[in-house]
């Protein structure tokens, strides 16, 4: 132990420093600021490693390439790399590393398409490591891929989508096309897809149809939204479930919480102590006196790890009592016209874990402790055990009030870093609440009135710049109670804030 | 059998008197937990330790709320604060203008909080509460409210929508204090319960950015 305390600040000073070394240098290929989170992840790797190592939602591409739904955990790992305060390519090799080896290669993107395009490029030459798409180095690369890698990619895409029985699709009518789009790029003399940009999905479906129009789009979509790529959902073999047949109906709180935590106890049983398992969502299903059965979930906003909250389950138990709380209003609800002595008990139900993640035990160890104090698992774990989440907000530059600032992830970095003295010193005259919906108000002549500031926003944008332009008061009652109002152009009056 | 303090066993209870008073002092002279940079609140606020609950009057409409915000300016530990005002939601440009950290400062609405939030009175994450105008807000939440922050050394605010009286009392909180914007120029404090009860002022321009427009 007396060796450990002296080793320990070593490790965490040259830890630090090594970070703030790779902070300094320009990283071309590292995220930005202004990009947004990469939705999907192709890995590949020889080692068999755990799909679920970034995601509980996980498709097998191939024998050696999986992808992985990263949106799903999007929260988790923000916080991650708040925590350890450095950049998400550092938060993601170590977990990589812990489950492929150092011979993985990891493809990140907006979608599965674009990541599975590159990762067969980084593939052929020999690419080991993270790659994100959307940073400036790889996009470049990625505008500058040839037909052959384009065409050669859909081969695998070919079986998925026969795998995944594609409506309308139809293999020797897909080759055809393909067939006919190569000779018509060979006509054309153009070498790479990128460089025929201008040509938009529609004229690529009208020509060449509808398969080759959806991978054409698939290709340089900046959404994340799948748009019928055949996304096969990688089963998580058996799931651990306990079942109760209760010896009486219940349906007290008081009751069911022990049983709960009993088979929660038993459900922690049916799989190895593992301090990577961690749960995203469990299912419970309830079997009601009259044998409808009811199937309710238990989600939890960051991984939950039962184990680590054996012997009380707090976390999960508080999940529980949310959902018993809303199903047992709602059944009241349902049978307030029936003479029904109480509501309508439970006698039996089934608890099953659905979705699980596995995160390296480094994420959690003692040198990822934060080191400005703020505990974020701390406050992750918390927020687990509530019912509506917490808000955490973030200055933005713009004088419309609605848009100076925006709702975040607890721990997320502002977008883009920016001087926000301006901003932010001109709302100090402005309520600290107010109402996101304004209402329309009749001002009365009598009222007290104080000019604020005229204020338009982004007027360049609009048809006519006089429409933007808002007047704002500080308006009095006979109270003497002061609201946060505004004039528009056309003499109308709004209520937006209250000076509570 | 515990065994009486070495120092203890010959002195007189004089003596043992005068020790605990020194025992006293020390804990007198501790650093105040909550600092505002103003002096008249920083006095007000100077006997506040962890584990105390403040109750407020601060009715809507009167921009009370600008004097609590004072105390969670300077270096604050994780602090929460549950909201629930009708429609309304938070203004955070205006939070951060007045110089409140939004990174160590939480919200959450909610209408009825020791019921709904109940986790987050049983542990000791945010190390200030502040509960603004709960809807549902027995004497029962209250009693458990203030035992909570006094196991885990929390210190609450709980904000009432309404002025507060020595009539109608209350025996968990430490200082019960209104507040109010009086005119144009200064913020009004009426201290009901503490060391020093009466009416205390304060400068607008010691609260917030003076603007000529307004005044």
């Amino acid at each position: 132990m007396p060796r450990l305390q002296k080793t320990m600040p070593v490790t965490i000073s040259r830890e630090s420093s090594a970070r703030e070394l790779s902070n300094k240098i320009i990283d071309l290929g590292e995220l930005r600021g202004e990009h947004d989170f990469p939705a999907y992840v192709a890995i590949h790797s020889e080692q068999a490693g755990s799909p679920y190592a970034l995601s509980p939602t996980v498709m097998r591409w191939s024998e050696n390439i999986h992808l992985c739904k990263l949106d799903d955990c999007r929260q988790f790992w923000l916080n991650q790399k708040k925590k350890l305060r450095c950049k998400l390519q550092q938060v993601f090799d170590p977990v990589l590393i812990h489950h492929y080896g150092d011979a993985y290669l990891a493809v990140f993107a907006s979608h599965p398409w674009q990541c599975l395009l590159y990762l067969q490029y980084q593939l052929q030459h020999q690419g080991r490591g993270i790659f994100f798409l959307q940073s400036r180095l790889n996009q470049n690369i990625y505008r500058r891929l040839d037909w052959d890698n384009w065409f050669s990619a859909q081969d695998k895409l070919v079986s998925h989508l026969l795998a995944f029985n594609a409506k309308g699709f139809r293999e020797d009518s897909f080759r055809g096309r393909q067939s006919q789009f190569k000779r018509f790029i060979q006509r054309l003399g153009v070498a790479t897809p990128f460089a025929m940009k201008q040509a938009d999905a529609n004229s690529i479906t009208r020509r060449f149809g509808v398969w080759m129009g959806r991978i054409w789009s698939w290709s340089s979509t900046g959404s994340s939204e799948l748009a019928l790529f055949p996304w096969i959902e990688l089963e998580q073999g058996s799931h651990p479930c306990v079942t109760r047949d209760l010896e009486y109906p219940v349906n007290s709180w008081a009751f069911i919480e022990v049983l709960l935590r009993e088979d929660f106890s038993r459900l922690c049983d049916l799989f190895y102590r593992d301090d990577c398992e961690h749960i995203n969502r469990m299912q419970w299903q309830i079997t009601l006196f009259n044998y409808q059965k009811i199937s309710v979930e238990l989600s939890f906003r960051h991984p939950y790890s039962l184990h680590r909250d054996m012997p009380e389950f707090d976390t999960a138990i508080y999940q529980a009592r949310y959902i018993y709380d809303d199903l047992i209003g709602k059944l009241q609800a349902r049978e307030s016209d029936l003479d029904l002595p109480e509501t309508m008990p439970f006698i039996a139900w089934k608890v099953e874990v659905c979705e699980r993640i596995q995160l390296p035990p480094m994420l959690w160890e003692l040198f990822a402790r934060p080191q400005d104090q703020i505990d974020y698992q701390q406050i992750m774990s918390l927020q687990n055990k509530l019912p509506v989440a917490f808000e955490c907000y973030h200055c933005d530059p713009g004088f419309y009030p609605e848009q100076s600032f925006q709702t975040v992830s607890i721990g997320a970095d502002p977008c883009q870093p920016f001087d926000d003295y301006q901003w932010s010193s001109s709302s100090s005259s402005k309520p600290l609440f107010y109402y996101a919906d304004v209402q329309a108000i009749d001002v009365s002549s009598g009222m007290q009135k104080f000019f604020l500031e005229r204020n338009s926003n982004q007027w360049w944008l609009s048809e006519d710049a006089l429409q933007s332009i808002r007047d704002y008061f500080i308006l009095k009652d006979f109270q003497g109670r002061a609201s946060w109002v505004y004039r528009d152009s056309n003499g109308d009056w709004f209520k937006q804030g209250e000076y509570c | 059998m515990a065994s009486i303090p070495a120092k203890f066993i010959d002195a007189s209870l004089q003596q043992q008197l005068q020790s605990a008073r020194t025992l006293n002092c020390q804990q007198l002279r501790q650093e105040p937990v909550l600092h505002s940079g103003i002096d008249v609140l920083d006095d007000c606020f100077s006997q506040i330790k962890p584990g105390d609950v403040v109750e407020w009057g601060i009715p809507p409409g009167f921009n009370g709320r600008l004097i609590p915000l004072q105390l969670l300016k300077h270096d604050i530990p994780l602090s929460i604060w549950i909201y629930h005002h009708r429609g309304l939601g938070v203004f955070a440009s205006s939070w951060i203008s007045h110089g409140v950290d939004l990174q160590r400062l939480f919200f959450i609405c909610s209408e009825n909080p020791v019921r709904e939030l109940r986790p987050l009175f049983l542990e000791d994450t945010f190390k200030h509460i502040i509960i603004d105008a709960p809807r549902k807000f027995s004497a029962g939440d209250m009693a458990f409210v203030s035992q909570q922050a006094r196991k885990q050394g929390q210190i609450v605010f709980l904000i009432r929508h309404f002025f507060l009286t020595q009539k109608r009392g209350n025996p968990h909180a430490s200082l019960r204090i209104n507040t109010w914007q009086s005119g144009k120029s200064s913020f009004s404090l009426q201290v009901i319960k503490g060391p020093n009860t009466g009416k205390l002022t304060i400068p607008y321009a010691a609260v917030a950015e003076d603007h000529a427009s307004y005044h």
